[in-house]
């Protein structure tokens, strides 16, 4: 047995706002400030910590969607893609692999995106250019309202009730 | 996420090597001083986390500097820490001198020194926001500016030193509590004659004749040019190369339009780079300007931009009739524009407000999800806490891309 992460963070929110905050010097407004946040990032890492691997599967899933899209659209138009082929493996292996963690997963999606970026360069000029970035566009709506809904409990969001909750955004689709 | 992300074996961004940064100054050529201090940044961002600087230190390096630049005694007195913003360390003091030039009788000036941390959200030259602070006295309130230490032949970090000003960045009566005082409310008594400021203060810089300014570190674009704009494309498509924890393509689709779709200068302005409520100061008594703030990224080009910037919906809020939407918290964004239009006697093209939309969602969403990531991630700032946080406007940001980036592929 461990000790419970979701009950460790817990025990420190709990010590710093009982404990910690009243100690701190008044006359120390960016400690005070400081604190403050330290306490809200604590919060949100705890309520987000258990969404965390199905998140980044998700963002993996839908980049892979996407190269695969983009990948097609570039063949067509005889722009030159097969440096994307070995990562779009890759990642349909990493997917497919119940051993792999929040760490390699991201890794991966961040190898994936780093081959759809060189991707959009390669079809630069080309007939499928206009297609690409079209699916860029159509493809990231979902990307974003995913994060978005990861951070609104950071009290950016003007109209909070336009994000769908994030479990939602995190079901299959 | 993970801290093996951090480590140079998987992230060459966070210990980059001489040729990385070569490759980047090559493939994104921009202004001389904008490429120094990027470079500086890259060089010195193996060195570690930023180290926390005592007050006493503080106190210490200034008591020096002045030392150096002051002939007559001085006596430097209530230095205390002040708070605000998410960028830079700023120190309160007042000084009991005789004047920059040891002429006057011994008096008393309440000055800020303002030291950038090793990274921030934001990297840029305090000899430049130096410059264009010293050129715009006398045309709009700025605080006077006394000294700076770009080169840190004194303090630890980059340091300006300029003359407190009175004011408040809003008032009271506005609660807002978000951690950058974006879409702050003036309310009905201060609004008119806050608006008629701004724009006032805002036609003085806009058409101001560059040619009688002393501004050396800047380059001057030419009217008819793209070459200007594209330069700061450039410097940002380079801050995203050295910051970013990972690719975006949505970043890369926005940079290529902006390359293609670059307009012409029509008439050269100083830009000031973060024109908005909350960056400068008013007097709560009659809504007068005391002072414009925060020149930092400062540039000489397109009026259109600060526009843009001014205009976002992230500095806007409703109108007590609950249905009027108020920008800059100021007017409804048609009356704004024709505002500005008779103020400066230059025109709005909405063309170049298009494209100005789509720069600076691109810019806000590279400091906020690149430079804001990597200072925090190196440890590199006295407000990592702050960044992270600003970390999280990110998917906002990125779908008012995403949007502006549908309207004009249509």
């Amino acid at each position: 047995m461990i000790p419970e992460i979701d009950t460790q963070l817990a025990a420190v929110i709990k010590s710093l706002a009982d404990n910690i905050l009243p100690a701190v010097d008044s006359s120390n407004p960016m400690a005070a400030e400081q604190l403050q946040l330290c306490l809200a990032t604590l919060g949100l890492v705890k309520a987000h910590l258990p969404d965390l691997h199905r998140y980044l599967r998700r963002d993996l899933e839908t980049h892979l969607a996407l190269a695969r899209n983009m990948t097609q659209l570039a063949d067509s138009a005889g722009v030159a893609t097969t440096f994307v082929l070995p990562v779009i493996d890759a990642s349909m292996q990493t997917l497919a692999d119940p051993e792999m963690g929040a760490t390699e997963i991201e890794q991966q999606a961040r190898r994936l995106k780093e081959a759809i970026v060189e991707l959009i360069a390669a079809a630069r000029g080309s007939t499928a250019e206009k297609e690409i970035a079209a699916s860029i566009v159509k493809a990231e709506e979902i990307v974003i309202l995913r994060s978005r809904a990861w951070s609104i409990g950071m009290g950016f969001e003007p109209d909070p009730t336009q994000i769908p909750p994030l479990n939602q955004l995190l079901s299959k689709e | 996420m993970t801290p093996t992300d951090a480590s140079p074996t998987t992230d060459p961004r966070q210990a980059p090597t001489a040729e990385l940064i070569a490759d980047l100054r090559r493939r994104y050529p921009t202004e001389d001083e904008i490429d120094r201090v990027l470079t500086r940044k890259m060089q010195a961002r193996a060195a570690g986390a930023y180290k926390p600087v005592s007050f006493e230190q503080m106190v210490q390096c200034l008591d020096t500097l002045l030392k150096r630049k002051l002939d007559k005694p001085f006596e430097i007195r209530n230095a205390r820490w002040m708070t605000g913003g998410s960028s830079k360390l700023q120190m309160g003091f007042e000084l009991d001198w005789h004047g920059i030039d040891g002429s006057r009788e011994r008096h008393v000036t309440p000055m800020v020194l303002r030291m950038s941390p090793a990274e921030s959200i934001v990297e840029s030259s305090r000899r430049r926001e130096f410059e264009i602070i010293k050129a715009l006295a006398g045309l709009i309130p700025v605080p006077e500016c006394y000294w700076e230490d770009e080169l840190m032949e004194v303090f630890p970090y980059p340091v300006l030193i300029f003359g407190f000003a009175e004011g408040l960045a809003k008032p009271a009566s506005d609660t807002s509590q978000q951690v950058t005082g974006l879409g702050i409310n003036y309310g009905t008594a201060l609004r008119p004659r806050v608006t008629d400021e701004f724009m006032r203060g805002l036609a003085t810089f806009h058409t101001a004749d560059i040619g009688k300014l002393n501004l050396d570190t800047f380059e001057t674009p030419q009217v008819g040019s793209k070459v200007g704009i594209l330069k700061q494309v450039n410097m940002w498509r380079r801050i995203w190369a050295e910051d970013r924890g990972e690719e975006d393509p949505l970043i890369h689709l926005a940079a290529n339009w902006l390359e293609d779709n670059a307009p012409a200068l029509d008439h050269v302005s100083i830009i000031h780079g973060d024109c908005r409520s909350g960056n400068f100061l008013i007097s709560e008594t009659d809504g007068r300007i005391t002072a414009w703030l925060d020149w930092e990224l400062a540039v000489l080009g397109d009026r259109h931009q600060d526009l843009t910037w001014a205009t976002s919906l992230a500095y806007s809020h409703m109108a007590e009739d609950g249905k009027t939407l108020l920008v800059n918290g100021m007017l409804p964004i048609d009356e704004f524009y024709a505002a500005y239009e008779r103020a400066t006697g230059l025109s709005v093209d909405p063309q170049r407000i298009r494209y100005f939309r789509i720069y600076n969602a691109w810019v806000a969403a590279i400091v906020c999800l690149a430079t804001a990531y990597r200072a925090a991630k190196g440890g590199k700032s006295h407000q990592d806490i702050v960044l992270t946080w600003l970390n999280g406007i990110g998917g906002m940001l990125m779908e008012q891309l995403r949007q502006n980036l549908l309207e004009v592929m249509q």
